[in-house]
């Protein structure tokens, strides 16, 4: 038998089914003797289980998170039981929290502690659903919505108190706990891998002094909104007159971002303790312009709250795929009163529905057969009613849906009116030009240097020479680099310059 | 005569940077610092001597403005700053920049910054005229006229970037949207 090599990552750690087991039985027994519990004793028994955990279960999530991937079954497997004890916790301290405040209680001190736990613990759980693949917990929201609404009634939502969380103590409040679980919520939804994930958390947990929700929007920020009666919106850009009775300022965020920066420009690692210490500086930068990205979308989705769409959401549209097929058929006349896609020769079979739109991305319903053919950073058309010219994007990310059989297809919107056009490119080998086709995108800046041009990536070479002809007038294009690429395309910058 | 011998040479205890804010010598902090830039701006495999070459930070700077990454673009430049406060074109960048954003605060500390580091500089007089922009109650719109930030002062002009037929191109696109729109197109 071969020795596992100590330089080998993957045998470093083994998962230890009896050790889960003693654990998971421990929870067990907790369920079964906390009915008889105080509200009191019991959220301090959950707490104590929840630093139990922590503790004996450290190792396996310090390297799950290392390795980043989940490739082996044992791997698998700790990571949904690691997810369930979170989850079963967090049922636990739900059911505490609903005791502690319920009528006739005398023990009023639980009551914060109580909220707390189980507002951290409804986080943890979050987290490592999105680690572990499982789909989200439909009435997680709706609990987190329901314990802050309770904990506010109470007046007990701006308690400070210590917590415990991850070996560290922090002061906190109940409504920094909730804006932390929110921000999950937000975030995990993404594409961030769960190191980066465990990361930002880190840097949330640092920042908690400065989470904290105000009853009124900032006039002229930008402000992320939550409507705490509807649990399937969750924290979003907050929009007037949306409903929203709480509300999370940009800006505070945007200066810890500022100062968790100048940390690294000072030499240190933000927060200085966690997973983070250990990562590669690639994953705090990754995490570094996920917010930015982040906040760019939430600052533009208050901008353009005019020209949002009203399109019913599940309603079937009409998709295209790839470069090729929206140049043949996305742009085409003759199916302009036509919601029928394309797919075929990848075998997309069903129907496609509209899931949900915003400014910046739109979701599809898809069949999971059908959504196995289609991948991250497919270009994608899809024309969303009749008459109506295609949106063009690329495929961000692929998620499950709650319906067993369906996978959401998220993509980000790259331009609401594509320009189709034909151009003609410098063949070099020949020496002359030669008839091609791209997809003009107009940029945000005025003087049009943010513009792109989307081309074929059998047509594109870097730094060639291209001509195209538009409202009579034409353009030579130098392409310059390359923004944004996928498999058969290539969206690439230019310096344009009028011919004649 | 015996000269008495020299005192060693010490590093100094503490730098501080043209933005006040403490410069890490210490050689481990330091490395964290050049890993940091050098994983944060890709286009920048040896930092040090990149960040003092103005021109190819200004086209970097234009590219991620372009790109819709303003923020970035601008850290890259108070970096580049920070390496070598004597480059003229990125502190006029930037002052450009923060008053696009109308950003008091930051105009406020480059405005200071600047006049300390180019006591004298001919767009001293241009920079206090650009004060009277944010000397209006909060809320009030920006006055128009004399209060501008020269065009002279973007990374395009300051590159020396023919913008005619880039606009032009632009305006064609536009109208072209504007032409699919009116056929019933997106909102």
């Amino acid at each position: 038998m071969t020795p596992s090599s100590p330089f080998n990552p993957a045998a470093a750690w083994q998962a230890n089914p009896a050790a889960q087991e003693e654990i998971s039985g421990k929870h067990r027994l907790l369920e079964k003797s906390i009915a008889g519990y105080t509200p009191g004793d019991a959220a301090r028994a959950i707490t104590q289980a929840l630093r139990y955990f922590d503790d004996n279960a450290r190792a396996d999530r310090e390297a799950l998170l290392k390795s980043g991937l989940l490739k082996t079954k044992p791997e698998q497997t700790t990571c949904t039981w690691i997810a369930e004890r979170y989850d079963h916790l967090a049922r636990l301290a739900r059911d505490c929290v609903m005791r502690s405040f319920a009528e006739g209680s005398q023990e009023t001190a639980a009551r914060a502690p109580a909220a707390a736990v189980a507002i951290v613990l409804s986080g943890h759980a979050t987290k490592w659903r999105k680690f572990a693949g499982t789909r989200p917990d439909p009435a997680a929201r709706d609990w987190l919505n329901q314990i802050f609404r309770t904990a506010t009634v109470f007046k007990i939502e701006s308690t400070v108190m210590t917590m415990k969380i991850d070996d560290k103590q922090f002061e906190t409040t109940v409504e920094a706990l909730f804006v932390r679980a929110l921000l999950l919520d937000r975030f995990s939804s993404g594409n961030l891998s769960p190191k980066r994930l465990e990361i930002l958390d880190t840097w949330l947990l640092a920042w908690m002094g400065a989470l904290w929700l105000t009853r009124e929007p900032a006039a002229g920020e930008p402000t992320l909104g939550i409507n705490i009666s509807l649990p399937q919106r969750g924290l979003s850009p907050h929009q007037p007159g949306d409903g929203s009775q709480l509300f999370l300022s940009l800006k505070p965020l945007q200066r810890q971002l500022d100062r968790t920066i100048r940390e690294f420009h000072l030499g240190g690692i933000f927060p200085g303790w966690g997973i983070g210490v250990t990562a590669a500086m690639e994953e705090h930068v990754a995490v570094i312009e996920f917010l930015e990205r982040e906040f760019t979308l939430i600052e533009a989705a208050r901008k353009q709250r005019s020209r949002r769409m009203a399109i019913a959401a599940n309603s079937p549209v009409g998709v295209f795929f790839g470069f090729d097929e929206i140049c043949k058929m996305a742009f085409s006349v003759e199916r302009m009163n036509s919601l029928s896609g394309g797919g075929g020769e990848i075998g997309i079979r069903n129907a496609i529905q509209l899931v949900d739109i915003s400014d910046g991305g739109l979701g599809l319903d898809m069949v999971d057969d059908d959504a196995r053919r289609v991948h991250v950073d497919d270009l994608v058309a899809i024309r969303l009613e009749k008459g109506k010219p295609c949106v063009l994007g690329v495929v961000a990310r692929k998620s499950n849906l709650q319906r067993v059989t369906a996978t959401l297809i998220g993509v980000k919107v790259l331009s609401k009116v594509p320009i189709y056009s034909a151009m003609d490119r410098v063949d070099e080998a020949t020496n002359s030009w030669q008839p091609t086709e791209g997809i003009l995108i107009a940029g945000n800046a005025e003087d049009g240097f943010a513009d792109s041009v989307i081309l074929s990536d059998k047509t594109y070479v870097a730094n060639s020479l291209m001509a195209v002809t538009l409202d009579s007038r034409t353009f030579e294009l130098q392409l310059r680099r390359v923004r944004s690429q996928g498999s058969g395309w290539r969206m690439a910058a230019y310096d344009a310059t009028l011919v004649g | 005569m015996v000269q008495p011998p020299k005192p060693p040479v010490r590093p100094p205890a503490r730098k501080i940077s043209v933005w006040g804010t403490p410069w890490p010598l210490d050689p481990p902090q330091l490395r964290v610092r050049l890993k940091y830039i050098t994983a944060r701006f890709l286009q920048m495999p040896e930092p040090r001597i990149s960040l003092r070459n103005t021109n190819e930070i200004l086209g970097w700077v234009q590219q991620m403005c372009d790109d819709g990454m303003p923020r970035a673009a601008r850290e890259l430049v108070r970096l580049a700053i920070e390496e070598d406060a004597d480059q003229r074109s990125l502190w006029l960048f930037l002052i450009g920049q923060a008053c696009e954003d109308d950003n008091a605060v930051e105009f406020n500390e480059l405005q200071q910054a600047f006049a300390r580091q180019f006591p004298g500089d001919e767009a001293g007089p241009m920079i206090d005229a650009l004060t009277q922009r944010f000397a209006r109650a909060p809320g009030t719109a920006v006055p128009t006229g004399a209060f501008v930030s020269p065009a002279a002062w973007s990374a395009n002009t300051l590159l020396g970037r023919a913008d005619a037929g880039q606009r032009t191109l632009h305006t064609a696109i536009t109208r072209a949207t504007q032409a699919v729109l009116g056929q019933g197109g997106n909102p």
